[in-house]
């Protein structure tokens, strides 16, 4: 039986099915197989596609050498050069930018309690702005490179998400998540107009390329820009799978919460720094791709439910593979032009999602 | 059996809100009984209950469960003691109802480990003692209110506690329902304390009632001791009268309100007719 068949029969059946979301929870292993062999062949083919088509065989042959330490792996050097310095980081670094933004979506709506809570509702792409054009605008003052733009929008995302804790736990007592929510907004519009203010100053092209970095892009992928973002995300990945149970109990309740021995406060807290890590190092290496940490979580849920061991495990491949395929449609729609990623997560996602959701309600009733 | 413990509850103060809501406090709960709740709004039951259940922390005094400091014990443990069926009721979570249950394992499961068949076997247990085994695999937003009230009790006996905390377990119910889930938590052999709005109900399937009113136990006692009209008029302003149950022959409280003429001797012929009262109905 084609498993991806029956999947789609299930999805689009009327028929309620024991899980809680589209998916039977049995199913849910089968989705995980399904994710991580589409995630590789879906890399695979993002590293061939481009201004020089590299064979999906090639791509394997280059990455095969690489991984063995032979030198020579029977590809031109230019090809193996082109798979290997500059498409594979880039796929990669895409790969792991969908996973921690989706990942980072589903904390951070478990944090504030808020369904439309997006990684940046905390105010850290802002934040991270301000370096990131202060960078781009006056660098070359400064002298500082590719790698002082993530630095720069890094340690300013950090110092905002320092701000907006310390203004969310004024007046005393734990992270309150209507609090946060409105000290995060406050600080994103005042560090936008920093940001505003920054690119007013300084010349045209400058607030061009800004622009350009706010909507995000992964042109500028190194693989030694890769260690620092894959050892956050896989830090901050375990982490929370070994709080998904409290956030399952956050779901019913925080007082219901305390009943079942969670430590509320201290699990929000966890959840903020976690969510402010992981945004602020996926920022600062790609910019601000919008769209992905706000409806993945919700597309996941759809499927999987709101357990959020699945959530978790389950956003972190889908993103990953989704924004695989968003970074290829960037390169290659427009060509020899780069669409901005951020339009494209928003084009294709947006549809994606509503979709999904009409489905849900046509099988359970209205949800929300 | 051993799951008879008491709640003891010594001296205890509550601030809330800048506000001594409740002020030198205690009750005691016996192990095994159970014991309801009363009071009118704002009388403190649900600071009490919270207190008692740790969402609330006392500015003074303790609370103990089976003779343990409740503030010596760790969350975890307290869990795995003292369950809690609140007022507070998540409304859209798309949980299967086994899902929701299975919450009340979390004090018996590490970060990491999953869900083990002890756990599972407890959920199950758990729903087909509310009679909703047949609810396990329907979705939350899916149920009753009736049937989701089953449900957040089965999460409780989940916890396999040794003390139940009801606060206002029958609100929303039909009467129906109020009954069914009263019976059911009767039945359990668990030290239960519940807030409860319904004389009769508390009457009916409470061994012990405690009266409060402005943050202070006001009465304690047998339901037929307590509730009676020297105690419930001057707190609630209604009159209440004992009278025995035609068929059952059980005690019935029969409130009647303040402006009516309380005498015992008062006839049944003051009664408006339905031609006069029709005009107050919309």
């Amino acid at each position: 039986m084609n498993p991806t068949a029956s999947v789609g029969r299930r999805l689009f059946s009327p028929l309620r099915s024991p899980s809680a979301g589209l998916l039977p929870s049995a199913w849910f292993g089968a989705l995980m197989l399904v994710l991580i062999v589409f995630g590789v062949a879906s890399m695979v083919v993002g590293v061939g596609i481009g201004s020089v088509r590299v064979p999906a065989m090639t791509v394997v042959d280059v990455v095969w050498a690489k991984a063995l330490g032979s030198a020579d792996s029977g590809v031109a050097s230019n090809l193996s050069q082109i798979v290997w310095e500059l498409r594979l980081p880039r796929v990669i670094l895409a790969a792991l930018v969908g996973a921690g933004l989706s990942v980072v979506g589903v904390a951070v709506q478990a944090l504030v309690r808020n369904p439309i809570a997006d990684p940046y509702v905390l105010g850290v792409s802002s934040g991270a702005s301000i370096g990131a054009a202060a960078v781009i605008v006056y660098g070359s003052a400064l002298g500082l490179g590719a790698l002082g733009l993530s630095g720069a929008a890094f340690a300013t995302a950090c110092t905002s998400m320092a701000l907006v804790y310390v203004v969310a736990r004024r007046g005393g007592g734990g992270l309150n998540p209507l609090r946060l929510v409105l000290t995060g907004v406050v600080a994103g519009y005042v560090l936008s107009a920093l940001t505003s203010y920054l690119v007013f100053l300084g010349d045209p092209r400058g607030a061009q390329q800004v622009l350009f970095w706010l909507l995000g892009s992964f042109g500028r992928a190194r693989w030694s820009m890769l260690t620092f973002p894959a050892i956050v995300l896989v830090i901050v990945l375990v982490w929370l799978i070994a709080r998904a149970r409290a956030m399952d109990a956050l779901l019913a309740g925080d007082e219901a919460a305390v009943t079942f021995g969670v430590p509320v406060a201290r699990v929000r807290l966890e959840l903020f720094a976690a969510t402010a890590a992981l945004t602020a190092v996926m920022v600062a290496v790609s910019g601000a791709v919008g769209f992905v940490g706000l409806v993945v979580p919700h597309i996941v849920r759809l499927l999987v439910g709101e357990l959020h061991r699945r959530v978790l495990l389950a956003s972190t491949l889908f993103g990953a593979v989704f924004m695989v395929w968003v970074d290829l449609a960037a390169r290659t729609l427009a060509s020899p032009q780069e669409i901005p990623v951020g339009i494209l997560t928003a084009i294709v996602g947006g549809p994606l999602f509503l979709f999904l959701m009409s489905r849900k309600d046509r099988r359970v009733g209205e949800l929300r | 059996m051993t799951r008879t413990v008491g709640v003891e509850v010594h001296d205890l103060a509550l601030e809330v809100g800048g506000r001594m809501l409740i002020d030198g406090l205690s009750i005691d709960v016996g192990p095994g009984r159970v014991v309801g709740l009363v009071g009118p709004n704002g009388s403190g039951k649900s600071s009490l209950l919270r207190a008692i259940y740790r969402v609330l922390r006392p500015a003074r005094g303790q609370v103990s469960v089976g003779r343990v400091p409740a503030a010596s014990m760790s969350a975890k443990a307290f869990a795995r003691t003292l369950a809690v069926v609140a007022q507070e009721t998540p409304v859209d979570v798309a949980l299967s109802v086994t899902d929701m249950v299975m919450l009340g394992r979390i004090p018996y499961q590490g970060a990491l480990s999953g869900t083990s068949s002890a756990d599972r076997a407890a959920a199950a247990a758990a729903l087909a003692t509310v009679d909703a085994a047949d609810l396990a695999d329907r979705t939350w937003p899916t149920l009753s209110g009736g049937e989701k009230q089953r449900v957040l009790l089965a999460r409780a006996l989940a916890q396999d506690g040794q003390v139940l905390v009801l606060d206002e377990p029958t609100n929303h119910l039909d009467v129906r329902h109020q009954f069914d889930l009263l019976r059911l938590v009767r039945g359990l052999e668990v030290t239960t304390l519940a807030a409860l709005h319904d004389f009769n109900l508390a009457a009916e399937f409470c061994d012990d009632v405690i009266v409060l009113a402005a943050g202070a136990v006001v009465a304690a006692g047998r339901p037929s001791e307590v509730l009676v009209d020297e105690v419930v008029h001057p707190l609630f302003g209604v009159h209440v009268d004992h009278v025995r149950h035609p068929r059952t022959g059980a005690l019935r409280l029969l409130l009647s309100a303040p402006d009516d003429t309380h005498d015992s001797t008062a006839v049944a012929g003051d009664i408006p007719s339905l031609t006069e009262t029709k005009e107050y109905c919309p």
